[in-house]
Formats: C-alpha cells, sequence, structure tokens
C-alpha cells in the first residue's frame, strides 16, 4: 500500500467518516440551526415596534460563527477520550495527511460553509417577517426610518463577515490543535490556555515597548495597535505608524502565520499521538 | 515477525515498566500473553501495534518501525482492544466500510464468521457488547492480516461462544499470520494457545511452545509430601498438593496446565527464566 497521500484512500476515508458520523453530526446541525432561530427569532418578535436589533444580531452570528465553530473543532478528537476509538482511528491504514484532511475539511469548510449557509437562510426569512410585521411608533421622524428596515446581513456589513471569517479560521486551527493535545475537556483546557497565552503576549508586548521607546519620550510605554501617539496624551509631539504596505502585509501575515503554524502543529501532534 | 530488541518503556520517568527487555515472537503461532494486572500486558501490545512508544531501544514487527504507523505497515496489523466500541450503522456496511483499507479483507468469510457466531445482522446498535465484540473479532479475522492482535477477547462472550471462537480461531492461523492473544481468563483459551508469553514486573519470564513446556516439566496432582524431588511449585488443594516439576528423561509428558504454569512462573521467576527464556 502507498505510503504517501492517496486521494482515493482519502475518498474511502472520508466515505469511511461520514458513514460513522453522519447521524451525530445531523443532530447537531438540527440543535445548532434551532438555537439560531430560537435566539435570534424571539429577538425579531420583541422589537416588532422597535428599530432592527442589528447590534444583537451581529452578537448571535458572531457567537455562533466563534464560540460554535471552537467548540466543534476541540470537540473533533473527543473520541480519543474512548481508547478503544482512539486505537480504531489511529490503526486505520491510511496516512496521517489525510487522516488529518478530514479534520481540516470538517473544521474548516464544512462547519463555516453550513453555518454560513443557515444564518443566512434565517437571516433572510427574519428580516422579511421583520419588515412585514413592523408597526413603526407614530413619532418616529422620516429620517429615523432606516432603523427600522432590516437589512439582509451580507448586504449590511461584509467588513464583519470578512474580519470574523478570518477569525474563524484562527480560532479553529487553535482550538483544532487543542482537541489533538488534550484527550477531556479540550474546549476548556484550549480556551484557558489560549488566554494565558494571549495575556502574556500583550504583556510583553507592553515590556518590549517600553524597551524601545525612551520614557521621556512615553512614559509606559503602550500596547501597540496599528499606531499610536508619542508626547502628553493632550499635546502629542508626533504620531508613529507603521508605513501603509507594512499594514497591509502585517494583517495578513499574522493569520496566515498563525493558521500555517497550528495546521502544521496538528499534523505533528497526530502523528505523535499515542494511546 | 516480531523483535524487540533492548526496549526501554514507562508511562513515568520515575517508574518504568519495561527496561531492557528483548523479545522475539514468530510467525505461525497463536501466543497466550499472560501476567498479573499491571504487568503491562496491554502496553506490550500497544508497542507492538506502535500505538506507544519506547523511551529507548529497536523494535521491528513485519519488517517495519510501527511507531512510523505507515499505511504498509497498519494493512498487515489488527488490533482488537479489550474495550470496543462500533459506530451507529449496520454491521454489514461496517465491514465494508474497512474492506477497502485491507487488501486481503474476506467478505464472504465475515459473514461466515458472523453466522458462527451467531451475530444478527442489524445495526451495531441494537447489539449486545457481547455481540459487538464478536463483529470486532469476525473483523480482525477476516482482514487476514498477518498480525492479529487480541486483548482479552473473551471478556463479555458467553460460554458457547468461547467455544465457537476458539475453533474459529483454530481455523485461521497459518504459517505467514501470528495471533497474540492477552487474556486472564486462561481456561478459555488453553486448547488455543500454541506458545506462551509470561510476562511481570515489565519483565519476560517465559516465551516457550506448549510442547517445549510439557518437555520440561510435569503438572501432577500429589498427596502431601509425596515428592522425591523439591517441585518448582506446588499449592494446596483438597487431595493433596498440585505441582509443578522439572521433567526427568523416563518421566511422561503430563498435559499442560496454563494456569499452574503462570503461578509457577510468577513464584519462581528465576527456574522459569532460565529454562524458558531464550
Amino acid at each position: 500500500m502507498n505510503n504517501h497521500f492517496s486521494l482515493p484512500r482519502y475518498f474511502l476515508l472520508l466515505r469511511k467518516f461520514i458513514k460513522e458520523n453522519s447521524k451525530s453530526y445531523i443532530l447537531i446541525l438540527i440543535a445548532g440551526i434551532g438555537i439560531i432561530f430560537l435566539v435570534y427569532g424571539l429577538m425579531i418578535v420583541s422589537n416588532f415596534h422597535s428599530p432592527f436589533p442589528d447590534g444583537s444580531r451581529k452578537l448571535v452570528f458572531t457567537a455562533g460563527l466563534l464560540f460554535g465553530g471552537t467548540l466543534f473543532s476541540a470537540s473533533f478528537y473527543g473520541f480519543f477520550s474512548a481508547q478503544a476509538k482512539g486505537i480504531q482511528y489511529l490503526l486505520l491504514p491510511a496516512t496521517n495527511g489525510e487522516k488529518l484532511l478530514i479534520g481540516f475539511l470538517f473544521t474548516q469548510i464544512v462547519y463555516i460553509g453550513i453555518y454560513l449557509l443557515g444564518f443566512m437562510g434565517i437571516d433572510l426569512l427574519l428580516c422579511n417577517i421583520y419588515n412585514k410585521f413592523i408597526a413603526i411608533p407614530e413619532w418616529v421622524s422620516e429620517w429615523q426610518l432606516h432603523y427600522y428596515k432590516a437589512q439582509y446581513i451580507y448586504a449590511s456589513d461584509t467588513l464583519l463577515l470578512k474580519e470574523m471569517i478570518v477569525l474563524y479560521f484562527i480560532l479553529t486551527s487553535i482550538a483544532h490543535f487543542g482537541s489533538l493535545c488534550f484527550t477531556k475537556n479540550a474546549f476548556v483546557k484550549t480556551s484557558i490556555v489560549f488566554i494565558i497565552l494571549l495575556a502574556g503576549v500583550i504583556y510583553l508586548n507592553n515590556k518590549m515597548l517600553v524597551m524601545i521607546i525612551p520614557e521621556e519620550i512615553m512614559p509606559h510605554g503602550k500596547y501597540f495597535q496599528d499606531s499610536f501617539r508619542i508626547g502628553p496624551t493632550k499635546t502629542p509631539t508626533g504620531i508613529i505608524a507603521l508605513p501603509e504596505r507594512w499594514q497591509a502585509i502585517v494583517t495578513w501575515v499574522i493569520p496566515t502565520f498563525l493558521f500555517i503554524n497550528f495546521w502544521t502543529a496538528s499534523y505533528f501532534k497526530l502523528k505523535e499521538k499515542q494511546v | 515477525m516480531i523483535q524487540f530488541s533492548d526496549i526501554y518503556f514507562g508511562y513515568s520517568n520515575a517508574k518504568p515498566l519495561y527496561s531492557g527487555l528483548n523479545l522475539s515472537l514468530k510467525a505461525g503461532s497463536i501466543y497466550g500473553l499472560l501476567g498479573k494486572n499491571g504487568a503491562g500486558k496491554s502496553t506490550l501490545l500497544k508497542i507492538m501495534a506502535g500505538l506507544v512508544y519506547p523511551q529507548k531501544g529497536q523494535i521491528e514487527v513485519l519488517g517495519a518501525n510501527p511507531i512510523k504507523r505507515q499505511p504498509s505497515f497498519l494493512e498487515q496489523v489488527f488490533f482488537i482492544p479489550e474495550e470496543i466500541d462500533t459506530p451507529n450503522i449496520q454491521v454489514l456496511d461496517f465491514a465494508k466500510e474497512h474492506l477497502p483499507f485491507y487488501p486481503k479483507f474476506n467478505f464472504s468469510q465475515f459473514k461466515n464468521h458472523l453466522a458462527e457466531l451467531e451475530v444478527p445482522l442489524t445495526n451495531l446498535k441494537a447489539m449486545s457488547f457481547g455481540q459487538k465484540k464478536k463483529v470486532w473479532i469476525a473483523l480482525g479475522l477476516a482482514a487476514n492480516t498477518a498480525l492479529l492482535i487480541l486483548d482479552e477477547p473473551t471478556n463479555g462472550l458467553d460460554i458457547p461462544s468461547k467455544r465457537k471462537l476458539r475453533k474459529i480461531m483454530a481455523a485461521n492461523i497459518h504459517d505467514d499470520r501470528c495471533i497474540v492473544i492477552s487474556t486472564h481468563q486462561v481456561r478459555d483459551l488453553d486448547s488455543l494457545i500454541d506458545r506462551i508469553l509470561l510476562v511481570d514486573e515489565g519483565e519476560v519470564i517465559a516465551n516457550a511452545g506448549t510442547d517445549e513446556i510439557t518437555e520440561k516439566l510435569v503438572f501432577k496432582q500429589v498427596g502431601n509430601q509425596e515428592y522425591l524431588e523439591e517441585p518448582l511449585y506446588a499449592e494446596n488443594n483438597l487431595m493433596g498438593q498440585l505441582v509443578v516439576m522439572k521433567r526427568s528423561e523416563e518421566e511422561p509428558a503430563t498435559r499442560m496446565d496454563i494456569e499452574l504454569f503462570f503461578n509457577a512462573g510468577i513464584a519462581n521467576k528465576k527456574a522459569f527464566n532460565k529454562l524458558f527464556n531464550h
């Protein structure tokens, strides 16, 4: 048997995976769609006399995408908690690359694809319901009327969609790696490690800025964002910002770097997995 | 077929399970891996399959390094753990999904084994633990891998199924295949096993064929203090004592008693090591 990546074998593995897991995934899908529909639906019904709850909709969208996505990714290898399943999985004659690609497909393509389609379908339906049943109070001025018209999420805020999708890919690649590192309670443990590391990075970022920028220019350092002012707060003496091209590169390089790194780490973790 | 050279393994550095383990297993035999609880039997099976990695030493299984878990190695190995798990699908679909991964998989053989073991052709979810275990055993045998590893295969099986299992397994051993069975239920499989691997405290006490054992040892029931020579092991029972002694050339061979052999081996490691560990 070929010891390198084989596409026909990958499809056999995929077929086996779908056949063995489809019922539980369909249940997850129904539960997920049901929860979103219920929460979003209640929001709409309770706002038939109020402006469209755009902020709350964004919150539901983001929570479902990021919380649901990371939870799904962090539990992808939950079967390792049952040793028998772990043994079957590791000893199935397929390469680690083929096995990892199943995880990649489901956490990076299938989940987000189904989520976006599901959410937008619900959004389409509920926006139409809102627009049909909205009772605008008489005291509302004409210039405020647009607050009482629901716009589909994909048309109203494309930047949010883009940012959240990029964040989704980063967070789920971390959660997927966590699923391979922790056998039990992977989501909770990965979240704790992530928060500790993030706090550490922010702290180190501040300490590095203190080291490279003199105290008299920028007292106590700062946390680097995309740019910052130097000198007194009220009368700044200058603004430090990355060159525009750098800014564009950093915006793409950091997420790509994290994404590739965590998937590479997942590959080696799977390769060295012991049960 | 399986060669362990100077293997060191432990779940923690402070407490090694195996230190400098050397072991050789040949094809064409059914090995009975015996040992007390916590002796490292399951770990030994996992090392063979590449499920855990030794800290030091060389392993060669079927000419490959199991640690790499390459498909060409995995297609020759089938491992049935003590605790099993099955998905929620039809039993024949379950086999069909495994079939393409094992080149020598024989689907009609699988169906025959299911019939012999009286497993219904239903959804796996509707089956009892014993029936699910029989499905896995049938799958493992039908995969026709060169190495079949079974960890406590008779746990959860009823008495008639144990008898049928012995029959099926005996019919499935051939010169190119090695079956390793770890078990505490030695009586269930004593007529099947033709080589015994006795481990205790990270050490292989005996690795010998049953004919070699009966050639070197006698197992007999004696009255109190009837023996002339000091036995290797003796245990009291209602009729006197059950003893294990070295066999002299003129003495007739006795039937092997695996349980007695096990107890004797654990109690008198040094003598057994000298007699059988080669």
